[in-house]
């Protein structure tokens, strides 16, 4: 019986939250239906005519109804936004995986993660580039928080791509690692954290 | 133990929404900072949409407040109660594009020359680089569009001030991610 | 426990339940500033009779709200759907945050400011004023 109680209040309350929003859909959608059918259209017909347009637009067109939006899950935008997080992630894995021996180096996390932070890096730039290229206008300058947020990213994908090049020379020329590589490394991070931050 | 349970079950309804816009817009300044006075969305929403301070710099929104102005509104007769009219006009200016950090806001205020005072937010220099492929057909002869000043036909996440381009659903057209 | 559900339903449905209409404070309000004897039918006239503008456009009420008050009407320049005037007619919000007409004095003066000014070019006198909600009031 108490869990009946407890399902019915719930039930209850869910109605309560759902039945204004419910009644605005109604509302709105009985709003926009006398908007289609009253004399706007017969006038964008009469526009289209006019101008000699081609009808064939409004034949192919999808009707979605205004209240329809949903944000796309995945977009050339958030692809890109995915792209750059995980690269900093990786880029800060590897600062926190730093290998005590070196044995058996190019099978440690630090490894796969740095040549991953560069890749991913590299990955979100072009994504980048594609899919924001109309908001880089080199006249706006350096200041542009695009602009910035373009060139510190490339300089921090570039900064992890050197670091994982740096040590991989040192260990085919010296035989051993230093950690003189992670200056680049930190610099890449510092850089690619101040990209992201801009525009986020 | 009952009281734990309704509560959790409010919760459940009302904190969902709240805490995903929470942490969705958590130190994020990429567009415009959102409007949500009772005021200003009364008075000035009953018309238009009730653009946000950040679409214009201060000079612009002084001169647009001013009540003389406000009674030749882009043609309209746009009065409003002196009090209401001073309240409106320094939220205006409190939050306009030139002293904002909301990325929009600023690539729209560095795009207007010093010597302009825009009032049409669509004649903004930033603004009209970003719409100029918003075509006619998009726009101007779309019944459910008919101008760029109907913002919030396309753009549909504005109330939240973002204007990404993957929140833009054209009214008889669709998606722009998936027109383009 | 039953008195707790039905509490909690009264609370939740509160806000559906018609606010008062103000149109008789108004009017003795209007009384109370110089007005007297409203007439529905004065008030009537004056909604379709037209005026020119400076522009040479031919302007009344009905430009925007239509000639039946108990349709919705269409904004002359924007195209936006303004809502019917007719009290009798049951409250749509068309938009969130809309509210039922003649629940708002300063929202009714702020109109008739408004729209008196550009249908007239002049604000309306308390008279006009009152004739035309005493004309609204039974439609």
């Amino acid at each position: 019986m108490k869990g009946f109680v407890r399902l019915s209040l719930a039930a209850a309350l869910g109605l309560c939250l759902a039945a204004p929003a419910m009644a605005q859909e109604n509302g709105m959608s009985l709003g926009l239906h006398e908007w289609d059918s009253g004399i706007d259209l017969s006038t964008s017909d009469i526009i289209l005519a006019a101008n000699g347009a081609p009808a064939t637009y409004r034949t192919a067109v999808p009707n979605i109804p205004d209240s329809a939006f949903e944000k796309p899950a995945v977009t050339e935008n958030n692809l890109h936004m995915y792209l750059g997080l995980a690269s900093l992630a990786m880029g800060g894995l590897a600062a926190i995986s730093v290998p005590e021996d070196q044995t058996d180096l190019l099978n440690t996390v630090h490894y796969k993660a740095a040549k991953a932070s560069w890749q991913l890096g590299a990955m979100a730039v072009g994504t980048g580039l594609y899919s924001h290229w109309d908001d880089f206008y080199l006249e706006d300058g350096i200041l542009d928080r695009d602009n910035l947020h373009a060139l510190l990213g490339l300089l921090g994908t570039l900064g992890y791509y050197l670091a994982v090049q740096g040590a991989v020379n040192d260990y085919n020329t010296k035989g051993a690692v230093t950690t003189d590589h992670a200056s680049k490394g930190i610099f890449g991070g510092g850089a690619m954290t101040i990209a992201i931050a801009l525009t986020w | 133990m009952k009281k734990v349970l309704l509560f959790a079950v409010v919760m459940m309804f009302s904190g969902q929404a709240l805490a995903e816009d929470f942490f969705s817009n958590l130190f994020r300044f990429k567009g415009v900072k959102p409007m949500t006075d009772k005021l200003y969305k009364d008075s000035c929403g009953e018309c238009h949409f009730a653009y946000q301070a950040g679409l214009l710099p201060k000079r612009s929104w002084e001169k647009m407040m001013l009540a003389d102005q406000l009674s030749d509104h882009f043609g309209e007769v746009a009065d409003l109660e002196e009090e209401d009219r001073i309240a409106i006009r320094d939220m205006l200016v409190a939050d306009a594009a030139d002293t904002s950090i909301y990325k929009r806001s600023m690539k729209i205020d560095r795009s207007i020359p010093e010597n302009a005072t825009p009032l049409r937010i669509t004649e903004t220099p930033y603004i009209k680089k970003k719409h100029k492929e918003m075509t006619d057909k998009y726009v101007k002869f779309n019944p459910k569009v008919k101008s760029l000043i109907n913002c919030n036909t396309c753009h549909r996440e504005i109330e939240k001030g973002i204007f990404d381009d993957d929140t833009v659903l054209i009214p008889n057209f669709g998606y722009w991610s998936e027109i383009e | 426990m039953k008195k707790v559900v039905i509490l909690g339903l009264a609370i939740c449905f509160a806000p559906a339940l018609a606010q008062a209409n103000l149109i008789p404070e108004m009017l003795s309000q209007y009384e109370a500033e110089g007005g007297s004897n409203f007439d529905a039918a004065a008030g009537k006239k004056m909604w379709s009779q037209e005026f020119a503008s400076e522009d040479g456009d031919m302007r009344s009420c009905a430009t925007c709200h239509n000639s039946d008050v108990r349709t919705a009407g269409k904004h002359k320049k924007t195209g936006k759907v303004i809502a019917a005037m007719a009290p009798s007619v049951p409250f749509v919000a068309l938009e969130e945050g809309d509210e039922p007409r003649y629940t708002d004095v300063k929202k009714i003066e702020k109109w008739f400011k408004r729209n008196c000014k550009w249908t007239y070019g002049r604000e309306c006198t308390v008279q006009e004023k009152g004739d035309f909600l005493m004309f609204l009031k039974d439609q």
